[in-house]
Formats: structure tokens, sequence, C-alpha cells
């Protein structure tokens, strides 16, 4: 009997303002048997840091991400911020 | 297959013959042989989900050093998402102390609804004034908290506080300080 873990992305969702929805995938096999998922999720926004992201996320990022992209999204955000006195 | 009914003082078996298709079942997390959804079935569940995330401060620099709890969960059934989350730190820092107080990323962008937020509850504990000069100052003290996910493709909360003498501001970073606590429940759309 030989328990195994493994930790895949297995979900790459690309938004309409361009976030990337991430799932991380935590599988519990023994013998080759799944036992157990778990998920993790995290959204990434255009232009935040990939420092620590798999190679996958990154080559997505990284072709979603154009100027454009990040500029409109942060100019969207920026309108959401200003706050009524 | 039967399924068997039980109660106080019998037994019913409903036969297999009395079945029809397969019954919903966990698979891990996650909800299996769901019926399938789609414009003629869009009341049914075809999409259930559990997980965790890790809220955290989205503005401001932070720097994390002893760190109590840090922790996020979701439930997402169809586009309905309620998350849960906490953030209870012993020591933090921020490089820019006067930015607005956002937690996230949520772990799913939030969905357009007309120009409605979506409001949850909030709690804190040990929370300084709004202007981040000091805290636990009466004179500072905030009245109350709201917390709300702006509306239509956003991944975060705002949280904002209306102290005792004027209107409606965002809490700043600054005055999250080593030792607070703050945590909160959400329920909102996604796409």
């Amino acid at each position: 009997m030989a328990l195994t873990k493994e930790v895949i992305v297995d979900k790459i969702e690309v938004m309409e303002m361009g976030q990337l929805q991430v799932r991380t995938a935590t599988k519990v096999m023994e013998d080759g048997e799944l036992l157990s998922t778990s998920y993790h999720r995290e959204v990434l926004s255009p232009g935040s840091d990939l420092a620590g992201q798999s190679q996958r996320v990154t080559d997505v990022a990284n072709a979603t991400w154009t100027a454009d992209v990040v500029s409109e999204y942060n100019e969207y955000i920026e309108g959401l911020n200003t706050i009524p006195e | 297959m039967s399924v068997t009914k039980i109660t106080d003082d019998n037994i019913d078996t409903m036969d297999a013959a009395k079945l029809t298709g397969v019954l919903p079942a966990m698979d891990g997390s996650a909800l299996t042989n769901l019926p399938a959804g789609g414009a003629a079935n869009a009341t049914e569940l075809n999409d259930y989900e559990t997980g965790t995330w890790t809220p955290g401060f989205m503005d401001g620099g932070p720097s994390y050093g002893t760190t109590y709890a840090r922790q996020g969960s979701y439930v997402k059934v169809g586009d309905l998402v309620t998350i849960n989350w906490t953030i209870y730190m012993g020591v933090i820092s921020f490089s820019n102390g006067g930015v607005l107080l956002k937690i996230g990323p949520i772990p799913f962008v939030s969905k357009q609804d007309g120009n409605r937020g979506w409001y949850g509850n909030i709690n804190t504990w040990n929370l300084g004034g709004w202007d981040g000069s000091t805290y636990n100052n009466g004179s500072l003290l905030v009245s109350h908290i709201t917390a709300e996910i702006p509306h239509g493709n956003t991944d975060y909360i705002n949280v904002r506080a209306h102290d005792k003498t004027s209107a409606s501001y965002h809490l700043k970073c600054a005055a999250y300080h080593g030792g607070s606590q703050i945590g909160g429940t959400h329920t909102y759309r996604t796409n």
C-alpha cells in the first residue's frame, strides 16, 4: 500500500477583465487510486507578481496581460475606489 | 441498489426498481452524478465545490511577520459563492500606510449586478482608528465598519469605516497592527 500526494494546477480561467482564476488541486492516492481531492483557489489580477506561480500559469498570464489589458484593469479598479465623501 | 428509510420504529426499503438514474455522491470536496445543467434545466444544481483560499492585504506592501491565522474557506454552488476568512497577525508592517484596506484576492471574481456591491458581515478586534495615526484611541475609534465586494469583476473586499465625527472613509492599512484581528463572511455571485 503506497500513499502518494499530488499537487497540480488543474484549472486556469481567464475572466472578463483579465484576471486569472487559478485552482490548485491536492490529490491523495493509494496505489494509484484516488482517495481524496481538496482545492485551493486564488485570483491573479492583471499585472500582479507571478513569482512562485507554475510555468503554465505564468505562460497564460503573459499571453493574456497585454499592456492594454493591464491598463484597462487598473483604470477600472481606480474608478471603483473613488469614494463619495 | 436500494434506499433504506429508517424511522423510530421501523425500517422501510425502497426497491431498486423505483430508483431511476444515478444518485448524487461526494467525491472528495465535489459532488458527482449531478444532472447536467443548461438552458432546459437552468435551476438544476450542476456545480458544487468547496476549498480554501488565503486572505491578505492587497495594497500597502504588507510584510507578514508572526502569523496566528490567515485562513479562508469557500463553498461554491452554481454561481453563488460563500466565503469565510480570518486574518490574525502578531507582527505586520506596511511600506505604505496611506492606502485603502483591501482584503483578497477572494477565490472567485465577483459578478456584475447592477451598481450594487456585495455586502457581508465583518468582525474586528483590536483594530485602530480610521486615520491610521493611532489605535485604541477612544476619540478615533470607529463606530461601525462595513465590508463590500465592489460590483462586477473584482477580486477583493473593501473595508470601510464610519468614525464618530465625519462621513465614510476607508480604513487605512496603518490602522492594522500586530495583534489585530479581522475576519468576515460574504456571499456573492460569480460569473
